[in-house]
């Protein structure tokens, strides 16, 4: 039955050539490619015994960005220049970085560029370096930009190359090879949903030599909800290995926190870790007060008796959250006994798609990765040493090991082919797994790896023999079968079905075993291969990676048409613009929001009651090189990334025009010239006495003949008041002759002052008194009310001494000679009828 | 005073003390009312924390809303924001005649400034994230 079989190698050569015909045209059926490069096979064939770290060089990043990109179809709709760059001339993801990040890569001489990689080996100052590949490869992994320049987002000096008050040379900013060895390890080693934080946007570095500025010293890195995460030396730090050190923890870590926000954002909260669920995971509760002059107290109570993965995670649920999610991912097999199962559940099911980071699950997970190797080679195998098994003794396995009897010239064959199997699966793993190296380092797990291949393989020849001995047409519809298993189109077509759906995962699983169980099913193959086949498919288009995939298509596809998106908010902010400015109704709806700053309330309205509309119509009028979206469910998809795109461009158009305004205000302090002051001095009926700052602050923004309408007029003016018009503006000539005119009115004042700060006084007094006695019922308070007021009164002096010591420390009384002494005698004389006033 | 006036003063002061305090329905005047005129509006609360120290205690109802009562006075609640009291500009706007004043919040964590707006004249202090535009929380207590 095993005799003749060449036939079928035919078949196994076209295992990964066949293709269906599409039943569903999309873009992304039309445009996106359905073969791609196996980066691990070039990786293997690069260096076969290596570890990751020995095939960190150009080549090898080259090699991945040809994968990556080769993901996206190879034009957009990007016309026009980045530079000298023809963007119509680029791959897709490039003129889409370019669009997104083109302009935060500063000012350099980047006229021999001709691709991005070029463009940051050019802020490095070197030529072909792996820097440059890096940074790239970062944005096509995780979308966001690995900054390479000298301007903190949040930092003291307005002035890019400042910091900690010095003047820091640019390499300063710039990563050492190590550390952009520990960012591209660290992009292979994390998936879904570090890859799918939408909201962050840059992650910087500290230079070198510097903490933190305004943090206090021990704080390795920062993560901002604004979209920024800033890492410090303190954070990049390494083992005696490239693979060990606290970077790959603490990079983690600070992607940790974007992960809380953004899975918070789901809920319209700021953070996911905040909710009751993961308080009581994490053992934390908040407690909120004000103390006597209403200072607001908030702060996290860890409660006892709490399993914590580290002693930073004790701090807040949010330093839980990231501290608990960077050790379970990195350190799985010493996180696990260190938190309850509840948290490890709710951790490894809600972002790690239930794998434990154990050595088990690294085993399970590297294998199943081999499973289309082990199954297309097994098969081989069969086909080849049944036809020509040889004379070759091997000993990689004994006849007994398989389950059905063969020949031995044809065990030692299959067991030859089953040792070159194995060594290519674990050069591949070494290569392609960053964990594997430091891993099957061990002389305990590596002999553990090895019996776990062997097994793994084994039991493919055993199914494979099998199948070939019971199913005459195994092999037919195995061809079949593989052709569906290349079709990505209807894994990709069944995520765009379930984007609307409130359980996106649950219809993916659910219509994926559907099409699967069919497909097999149609092909008439036993439970057991069934089985086996259904988990091979499930472990290619699980959600996660189909997730990604076509997210990232989308994005990227709208991010390439920039230019339109541009153009489409420009006018849409200009006709908001155009209504009449004013700021009497409250700002309303959250569509669109500020990233931060002001603006008056009719612009903001008139933009957020269009926002959505205008989204619609811009997403519906794009096109892809001519075509047209016609398919319903890839319209959400576009019409999410559109909307994305549109918030961060309205928020650029806003952040400029505030800057605009910020200059204008500018020009008017410096050509004022002391006028302002001038006519403030000129009519001092503004002053009121008790407040004198307050209120020059106040007569000053009345006179300020500028109307505001991205900043309030306060802020925008309050160094310019403070520092200029009203400075000292008591003591000027023309303020005293008027008080000196105005003295019996003023003294009055003062004195009401006075009045008001003694009642204010007893009243917190009453409350003190309360305790003591407090309000009884109807027949009792006669005689509490009573005790209370005596208690109000025996204390009433001491509440004048310090109403009357701080009106005393009062400008306006000093001016006045209104001392202490003579407040605290007027009090006095005041008291009787103050009292009658309060009781 | 006439002997035969007692009763009637007694009766009187019976009448004040009952009806003399009426709460605003659905308002809460801080810095004035009790523990129970609060309990009457809005009912018992879920939980209640004792604070450290002599700062009395926080009476929690659903949906994190709490109230902290010192010396059976009333004197702050902890809300969180509603609809439009979500976003920082909301706030920026309702605070923008008022002296409002911003603070950092002492905090454990490197995490998060979390940053204190507050606007003492009308009595509301609101909490936000730095560099987010998201209130986590509306403060209220008395005005000044």
């Amino acid at each position: 039955m095993l005799k003749n079989k060449y036939i079928l190698f035919i078949f196994l050569v076209l295992f990964f050539s066949c293709q269906t015909e599409k039943s569903h045209e999309t873009l992304l059926s039309k445009w996106k490619p359905s073969t791609v490069v196996s980066l691990e096979r070039k990786l293997a064939s690069l260096a076969p015994q290596n570890c990751l770290k020995d095939t960190f060089n150009v080549d090898t990043l080259k090699a991945q960005i040809k994968e990556l990109e080769s993901q996206y179809p190879k034009s957009g709709n990007a016309t026009g220049k980045w530079q000298h760059l023809d963007l119509a001339s680029l791959p897709l993801a490039q003129q889409s970085f370019l669009s997104k990040y083109g302009t935060r890569l500063g000012n350099f001489n980047f006229s021999s560029c001709g691709d991005v990689p070029c463009l940051f080996n050019k802020i490095y100052g070197k030529e072909n370096h792996v820097a440059g590949f890096v940074h790239y490869i970062w944005y096509l992994k995780f979308g966001h930009l690995l900054v390479a320049d000298n301007k903190l987002p949040v930092q003291n000096s307005p002035n890019p190359g400042e910091y900690q008050g010095k003047k820091i040379s640019f390499d300063k900013y710039l990563y050492s090879d190590q550390e952009l060895y520990g960012f591209w390890r660290l992009s292979l080693m994390l998936k879904e949903p570090y890859t799918n934080l939408r909201d962050l946007k840059e992650i910087h570095r500290v230079p070198r030599g510097e903490l933190i500025e305004n943090v206090p010293n021990d704080t390795c890195g920062l993560a901002y909800t604004a979209g920024w995460i800033v890492l410090s030396d303190l954070c990049l730090v390494f083992g005696r290995h490239p693979d060990q050190g606290h970077f790959y923890i603490a990079v983690t870590h600070e992607l940790d926190h974007h992960i809380d926000y953004a899975e918070g954002k789901k809920i319209s909260k700021l953070y996911r870790s905040h909710e009751n669920d993961y308080l009581a995971l994490s053992g934390f509760r908040r407690e909120e007060s004000t103390d006597a002059s209403n200072v607001v107290i908030r702060k996290w109570i860890p409660l006892p008796g709490v399993q914590r993965v580290t002693e930073y995670a004790g701090l807040s649920p949010q330093e839980n959250f990231a501290e608990t999610l960077a050790h379970f991912r990195l350190d799985g097999e010493r996180t696990k006994p260190k938190i309850s199962s509840e948290h490890l559940h709710f951790v490894s099911n809600g972002y790690f798609q239930d794998r434990l980071f154990d050595t088990s699950s690294f085993f399970k997970s590297w294998l199943g990765k081999s499973s289309i190797e082990v199954l297309r080679s097994t098969l081989s195998s069969v086909s080849e040493c049944s036809e020509a098994p040889g004379l070759s003794r091997a000993d990689y396995f004994e006849p007994e090991d398989l389950s059905i009897s063969l020949s031995r010239p044809m065990v030692n064959c299959l067991a030859r082919k089953a040792q070159d199997l194995s060594l290519l699966i674990k050069s591949q793993t070494l290569l392609r797994e960053p964990e594997s190296c430091s891993l099957l380092a061990s002389s305990f797990e590596r002999p553990l790896w090895d019996a776990a291949v062997k097994e793994k393989i084994i039991e493919a020849l055993d199914f494979s023999l099998e199948a070939l001995k019971s199913d005459a047409e195994y092999f037919d519809k195995i061809k079949l079968f593989n052709a569906f298993l290349n079709d990505s189109e209807i894994s990709n077509n069944k995520f765009l079905q379930c984007f609307t759906n409130t359980d996106q995962k649950g219809c993916f699983d659910l219509g994926i075993k559907q099409i699967v169980e069919e497909k097999l099913g149609e092909l008439r193959f036993n439970e057991a291969q069934r089985a086996q086949l259904a988990n091979l498919y499930y472990s290619l288009y699980n959600f996660e990676s189909v997730q990604k995939e076509v997210t990232d298509f989308y994005r990227i596809l709208v991010e390439s048409n920039q230019e339109r998106v541009d153009e489409s908010v420009k006018v849409f902010w200009e006709s908001c613009k155009a209504i009449s400015p004013n700021d009497e109704l409250p700002p309303s709806g959250n569509s669109f929001t500020l990233r931060n700053g002001y603006m008056v309330s009719s612009i903001y309205n008139c933009l957020n009651e269009n926002y959505l509309q205008k989204v619609q119509d811009l997403s519906h009028s794009l096109d892809f090189n001519g075509e047209q979206i016609d398919d319903e469910f890839e319209k959400n998809m576009v019409l999410r990334e559109v909307r994305q795109v549109f918030q961060y461009k309205l928020q650029d158009l806003h952040l400029q025009e505030s800057i605009l305004e910020k200059q204008a205000a500018l020009i008017l302090v410096r050509g004022d010239h002391s006028a302002i002051r001038t006519r403030l001095l000129q009519d001092l009926t503004w002053i009121n006495p008790a407040q004198i700052a307050p209120s020059c602050r106040e007569a000053a923004l009345r006179i300020i003949n500028f109307t505001p309408i991205y900043h309030l007029k306060k802020d925008l003016f309050r160094e310019f008041i403070t520092s200029e018009i009203c400075f000292n503006i008591s003591t000027t000539p023309e303020f005293l002759r008027w008080l000196n005119a105005s003295k019996e009115v003023f003294t009055q004042r003062i004195y009401d002052s006075l009045d008001t700060s003694i009642l204010a006084r007893a009243q917190r007094l009453k409350a003190d008194c309360t305790v003591l006695y407090p309000q009884g019922n109807r027949v009792t308070e006669i005689y509490q009310s009573f005790q209370r007021n005596r208690c109000v009164k025996q204390d009433w002096s001491k509440g004048e001494e310090e109403a009357a010591f701080e009106i005393s420390q009062n400008d306006m009384a000093f001016r006045l000679q209104l001392t202490y002494e003579k407040l605290l005698e007027r009090a006095a004389a005041r008291r009787a009828a103050l009292q009658r006033r309060f009781f | 005073m006439d002997k035969s006036m007692g009763p009637l003063l007694i009766l009187s002061l019976i009448f004040f003390t009952s009806c003399g305090f009426e709460l605003q329905k659905g308002k809460t005047v801080y810095g004035k009312i009790s523990e129970a005129d609060l309990i009457s509006q809005k009912g018992e609360p879920t939980s209640i924390e004792k604070l450290d120290g002599n700062r009395g205690e926080i009476l929690i109802y659903p949906e994190q809303e709490k109230y902290q009562v010192t010396n059976d006075v009333v004197v702050s609640s902890f809300k969180n924001p509603q609809a439009d009291e979500k976003n920082l500009l909301f706030w920026k706007h309702q605070f923008k005649d008022c002296e409002s004043t911003e603070r950092k919040l002492p905090q454990s964590g490197h995490e998060g400034q979390e940053i204190e707006l507050q606007c003492r004249a009308q009595g509301i202090s609101v909490i936000y994230i730095e560099g987010s535009n998201t209130i986590l929380r509306v403060i209220e207590y008395a005005k000044e």
